[in-house]
């Protein structure tokens, strides 16, 4: 069962549905929401303010883990938005992979621009460079746990 | 009909999770791929342009600010964890920075003998906003716009690949610790990577948001520094 008291497929007519427990719920989510966009407009406001090359929502992220931190918000105010949000994070990444089939004419120019040779090495950067260090990672953090489970305490 | 796109990503995307989740063999594609597989038919189908697209389904990408905002309450709840894993996060960071940024600089000025290719080849190393930004105030203007958009969608295509290849390759080679997963979804694969770590669950998604963090900011702070070294040595 979630946070919201909703499971796929489930038909739940248990009075604990009632008119006043989804009023609450909705205020709650809708607090969640005031909240966590306030930290996104105070992020948003230092970049512009400092001139920061940093994306608003990271920089709201961090001030939400501070005031999360210290005490000035508390967990349960945001934790029924933050969870529907994060539950739903990779469909709100659809419309920008969009752009991998749709690439920008600069993109698709940029590379061209150097010739098969020069287009195939990029290509290989691109996909190459994530691919390489996945393997270095996974090489040593496997064989750290290989050793430790191999010299028992 | 404006709400048609927004419509056909909605579905494409429940499609490819019920697809993903009844046949064995789509397991190691992530359904975001396959949604916006499903979606770029669709535009090819109908000749839709991207920026009628990115109007349509603007309701969602408004909604990806807040979300990576709501990242701090799986931080904050696994802080315990993740602070004793505070060695393992840096050094991740940056050597993913190092070696990323490294490659793309090397590769752009040595065999592209190109400035802007080498700043965006390694700007993409980070988050695509971060990217964009980073490259844009490399470059300065006129031309940095452009290259800042060339950077963010290089970083999407460089994301990707975490979500197809990172937790297979991690299962295979024996990392199973979830703080250790997620840190190197997140520093490796951005927001993308992010959103696959917390499928895992919520101590390797609280990692991956920290990693991606640290490698933005390692990005932001060590490309320039890292851009003017290899350029000195080029010219």
């Amino acid at each position: 069962m979630t946070e919201t008291g909703l499971r796929s497929g489930d038909t739940d007519y248990s009075p604990r549905f009632t008119a006043a427990t989804i009023s609450s719920r909705a205020t709650e989510g809708l607090r969640g929401l005031c909240i966590l966009f306030a930290f996104l407009l105070a992020g948003e406001g230092m970049i512009s303010l400092l001139h920061l090359p940093f994306p608003g929502s990271v920089i709201g992220m961090l001030l939400l883990t501070v005031a999360l931190r210290i005490g000035i918000v508390r967990p349960e105010w945001i934790r029924l938005t933050a969870r529907t949000l994060l539950f739903f994070l990779p469909l709100l990444f659809v419309p920008l992979c969009v752009i991998l089939f749709h690439p920008p004419v600069a993109t698709v120019s940029a590379l061209l621009r150097y010739g098969v040779l020069g287009l195939l090495g990029t290509l290989i950067l691109l996909l190459g460079t994530p691919l390489c260090l996945f393997l270095l990672f996974s090489f040593a953090l496997g064989r750290r746990e290989a050793r430790r489970s191999g010299k028992p305490e | 009909m404006s709400g048609v796109p927004l419509f056909v990503t909605l579905t494409a995307y429940a499609a490819a999770v019920g697809a993903s989740l009844r046949w064995r063999g789509l397991r190691y594609m992530p359904p975001v791929l396959i949604a916006a597989g499903a979606v770029a038919i669709y535009l090819y189908v109908l000749k839709m342009d991207m920026e009628t697209y990115r109007k349509a389904v603007e309701p969602l990408t408004f909604l990806l600010g807040p979300s990576v905002v709501a990242l701090a309450l799986p931080i904050h709840e696994q802080s315990a964890l993740l602070k004793r894993k505070v060695g393992l996060f840096a050094v991740t960071a940056m050597f993913t920075t190092l070696f990323g940024c490294l490659l793309g600089l090397i590769w752009g000025f040595f065999a592209l003998q190109d400035q802007t290719m080498a700043v965006v080849l390694s700007a993409r190393m980070s988050t695509s906003a971060v990217a964009a930004a980073t490259a844009h105030t490399l470059l300065g203007d006129p031309g940095g716009q452009e290259a800042g958009a060339v950077a963010g969608s290089l970083a999407i295509l460089t994301g990707i690949i975490g979500p197809i290849l990172g937790p297979t390759l991690l299962t295979r080679f024996g990392v199973r610790d979830p703080i250790e997963r997620g840190a190197i979804m997140g520093t490796v694969a951005g927001g993308l990577g992010t959103a696959k770590a917390l499928e895992e669950g919520p101590e390797a998604g609280a990692a991956s948001a920290v990693g991606m963090c640290l490698a933005a900011i390692a990005t932001a702070l060590l490309l320039p520094a890292l851009y003017f070294l290899v350029k000195s040595r080029w010219q």
